[in-house]
């Protein structure tokens, strides 16, 4: 577990939803090492695919989960980590090259080398956005992958494939800006996906790793996990409001109706029983309408079908598949939808399995619902990066005692 | 008319006809295959070949046989005139409707070289599917040998019988040619080609009939093959193989085999359905392989599977029946061709004209309400009747605004060239009847 000092310190995750603005607040303390002491929450409305569209709306919005969260938890917060998404998220890999020195034999030198020659190149791309995450892939040696330090190995060359993920500057700046307009320090700031696999990957469940999907409403976050290292993550600006947005077109419905029935009745894979079975919907005006349930079975199941679709084909394109010991995790509001993980399960052709939250500290059962999950791997996640920073900075011993543990571990 | 060997039985009362399935061939080619089908019949099936030339049923020993327009044509063929046959389809209507009744799946086999494959079979598929019944068409392609006229009737005669059945497989004979041996001659062709259909239809039938390891569901297959050619043309291609590493060997067989574009519509095929008849040492992780293997070419395919088990295969030993179908959109490669396709109109018989061409449903909003029947023949008169303007066949453009509802004013999300924030049920143009 971590260390920390004798005072209490608050851990903070915030989450700029499309659907809704989250806050928790967590303290962190020798005697309790994460306990939820205050959650927040405010209605998002401008919010499109995770980017926000009008940031005064959004400023008010935020600071009332704030106040709100506060006030639960009795508490002023201070640093916090803020989760970043949408559709200006994007991820890209590069490998940097070391040739060995000292006899063939790898040597720590060589692998501080190889890290900085990763550093020093990160791609065009990366440089132009602005670096959210680098993440060090197992080490190849002589086309031969490395799991854990290669130190002491024998070999020509020395490769580091590195992920790197970056967001756009300017939708990042405004999160950044509406923090700061609110004397709270963006000190955090992480891709939402990086903190929910950073959070779920010691799950029993994905010990051989998987695929982490966060089906929100504007954008479905997806990391690729093997064997807890992140191979991929990346962002589908398609979420639930498609899906409403789908069900309000396709059975002439407002879109909160819409929303409405999809959250009562929606299901992911078509009943046959729900042929001409008609159902009741109360428009806001007071009217009630009746639309044919077999259609809006058949426009969800297109959607969601698709989106897994798409995730699928962007993995195979990276050279990514997922074997038959892998597991899907769906977490956000989509895990909510009926058979959601069957249909997940049939397109990834691997098991699906619900979200849940591994014991771990003290957290209220309201904040285990897979709606949660984000903002809670955000405070888990700076709770995590508090007690990093007890240990110094980043440095080449860490980097070294990165590796090293991982060996231990295996 | 039906000869006197054909006992008449009513399927429903009679108990101890128990028939489900009724195998028909129609015309010269569809009675053949019938014929050598028959010789080994399989329980709930009953063996039909229909045609109006006598001579040709004559030489039919191992099914019944059923002769049609004897009135009209006098015990001659149609003389490759597909409207003939269908005039002639339509005036013993009765007599097909009596012969579907009762069954569950018609599989119809047909050569759509000639006059009475092309003009019966459209009636005789349309008769079976109003009855409720599942139809599989095997249409037989003559061999390019056979002129361009007789590959012309084909096409017209599968187009036809593609807008009345279920499934469609189409089995171009010149496609066998391409792997056969150099000295190979016709009649070997065409006893391997009966035996791949033979052996087709009894793997679907027993898989649907018998009790299965994994069987196929009457209303599964209704469900992926709707009516109306939707599926548009498939294609069939058979393997077996035996001892270890069979999937592999039957793998490599599917890839190399001719009515599969030596692989290519597998790439291409946007459902397949896969019948795997084998013995007690089938294994689950070689269902998997195959279901890997097929993901690895088409990642995109809808896989089914039925799985049957068969007493008479021996130890080891394995075989796969394998149906590709293509979506609407894409034309079979077959059908691809750098000379323009002739057209020639077929103008329908007066008493066969069926009712108006419906506008296609809307993507977006439900069908308005039925006309009363007063209405329908006012709009006839006016429309297409009394003024006789217009063609009742010509296409209906696409003239559907699509609105993006709430992301009209987003930034667009693009994958592979298509705009996502389209609801995906009107990019798919699935329809909401």
């Amino acid at each position: 577990m971590w260390s920390f000092g004798s005072g209490r310190q608050y851990a903070t995750g915030i989450e700029i939803g499309t659907s809704k603005i989250c806050v928790v607040i967590a303290e962190v303390s020798k005697t309790h090492p994460f306990r939820v002491l205050g959650v927040g929450q405010s209605i998002s409305r401008e919010v499109r695919k995770g980017s926000i569209c009008d940031p005064e709306q959004t400023y008010a919005e935020l600071r009332d989960a704030i106040v709100e969260a506060e006030d639960n938890a009795n508490a002023s917060i201070g640093d916090v980590c803020i989760g970043i998404t949408g559709s200006n998220i994007h991820s890209v890999n590069s490998v940097s090259t070391q040739i060995v020195e000292s006899n063939g034999i790898v040597s720590e030198e060589d692998v501080i080398n190889v890290y900085h020659t990763a550093e020093d190149c990160k791609p065009k791309e990366v440089r132009n956005g602005m670096l959210l995450h680098r993440v060090p892939q197992p080490f190849i040696l002589d086309d031969t992958v490395i799991r854990g330090s290669p130190v002491g190995l024998s070999g020509d060359r020395l490769c580091l494939p590195m992920h790197w993920i970056y967001g756009a500057h300017g939708n990042i700046h405004t999160v950044f800006s509406l923090l700061r307009e609110m004397r709270l320090e963006p000190k955090y700031p992480v891709f939402n996906g990086f903190a929910l696999a950073y959070f779920l990957k010691d799950d029993e469940r994905l010990k051989q790793g998987g695929l982490i999907l966060d089906m929100g409403a504007g954008t479905t976050e997806y990391v690729f996990l093997q064997k807890g290292v992140i191979r991929h993550a990346g962002v589908l600006p398609i979420g639930g409001d498609h899906v409403s947005n789908d069900l309000a077109l396709g059975l002439k419905l407002e879109i909160s109706a819409a929303e409405n029935l999809k959250i009562s009745h929606g299901r992911a894979i078509r009943d046959p029983q729900a042929a001409n079975v008609q159902l009741a919907v109360e428009l806001r005006s007071g009217e009630r309408r009746s639309v044919r349930f077999d259609h809006m079975q058949l426009i969800m199941e297109l959607r969601l079908k698709e989106t897994f679709r798409i995730i699928r084909k962007i993995l195979q394109k990276e050279g990514l598949r997922l074997s038959p010991d892998q597991v899907v995790m769906i977490c956000g509001g989509g895990a909510c939808i009926q058979m959601i993980e069957k249909l997940a399960s049939s397109v990834f052709q691997v098991n699906a399995i619900p979200y849940a939250v591994r014991p771990y500290g003290e957290i209220p059962d309201s904040l285990k619902k897979p709606q949660f999950a984000t903002p809670l791997a955000l405070a888990i996640y700076c709770a995590g990066r508090m007690s990093g920073e007890k240990k110094g900075p980043l440095g080449k011993l860490r980097l070294l005692n990165f590796w090293k543990s991982k060996e231990e571990e295996e | 008319m039906i000869n006197d060997e054909y006992q008449e039985t009513d399927p429903q009362t009679d108990p101890a006809s128990d028939v489900y399935a009724l195998v028909v061939g129609v015309g010269g080619a569809g009675g053949n295959v019938v014929n050598m089908i028959a010789t080994s019949p399989c329980r709930g099936v009953r063996y039909v070949a229909l045609d109006s030339d006598f001579l040709n049923l004559k030489r039919i020993q191992n099914c019944e046989t059923i002769q049609l327009g004897q009135k009209m044509l006098h015990g001659m063929g149609s003389g490759s005139n597909q409207e003939i046959a269908r005039s002639v389809a339509e005036a013993e209507k009765e007599t097909l409707t009596k012969l579907v009744n009762g069954c569950f799946v018609l599989f119809l086999v047909t050569g759509l070289g000639g006059g009475i494959g092309g003009g019966v079979s459209p009636v005789l598929a349309r008769i079976a599917a109003e009855a409720g019944v599942f139809v599989v068409v095997l249409t037989i392609y003559p061999f390019d040998c056979e002129g361009t006229d007789r590959l012309m009737n084909a096409r017209l005669g599968q187009d036809q019988i593609l807008k009345q059945s279920h499934l469609v497989i189409s089995l171009p004979n010149q496609l066998l040619t391409l792997k056969a041996e150099k000295d190979a001659n016709f009649i070997d062709l065409y006893v391997k080609s009966n035996q791949m259909i033979a052996h087709a239809v009894e793997s679907l039938w027993l898989n649907l009939y018998n009790p299965s390891i994994l069987p196929l569901d009457m209303g599964m297959l209704r469900n992926a093959f709707p009516s109306g050619g939707n599926t548009g043309v498939g294609r069939m291609a058979i393997a077996s193989a035996a001892g270890d590493g069979r999937i592999g060997c039957i793998w490599q067989e599917f890839l190399q085999h001719p009515w599969l574009n030596s692989g290519e519509i597998l790439r291409k095929a946007g459902r397949i359905l896969a019948i795997f008849t084998v013995g007690d040492d089938f294994k689950n992780k070689e269902m998997d392989d195959f279901r890997s293997r097929l993901n690895s070419e088409n990642p995109d395919v809808e896989l089914l599977v039925g799985i049957s088990k068969d007493a008479r295969f021996q130890q080891g030993e394995i075989s796969v029946v394998l149906i590709a179908t293509l979506n609407r959109t894409v034309r079979a490669p077959h059908e691809k061709s750098n000379e323009p396709l002739k057209t020639r109109e077929i103008p329908e018989p007066a008493e066969i004209v069926g009712p108006l061409p419906e506008r296609p449903g809307s993507t977006v909003t439900p069908p308005a309400p039925k006309l009363d029947p007063d209405q329908i023949i006012v709009k006839k008169g006016v429309r297409w009747g009394k003024l006789g303007y217009g063609d009742p066949n010509q296409g209906l453009l696409d003239l559907q605004v699509t609105s993006l509802g709430r992301f009209d004013r987003c930034e667009k999300t693009y994958f592979e060239g298509q705009q996502l924030d389209v609801p995906t049920y009107i990019r798919m143009k699935c329809e909401l009847r």
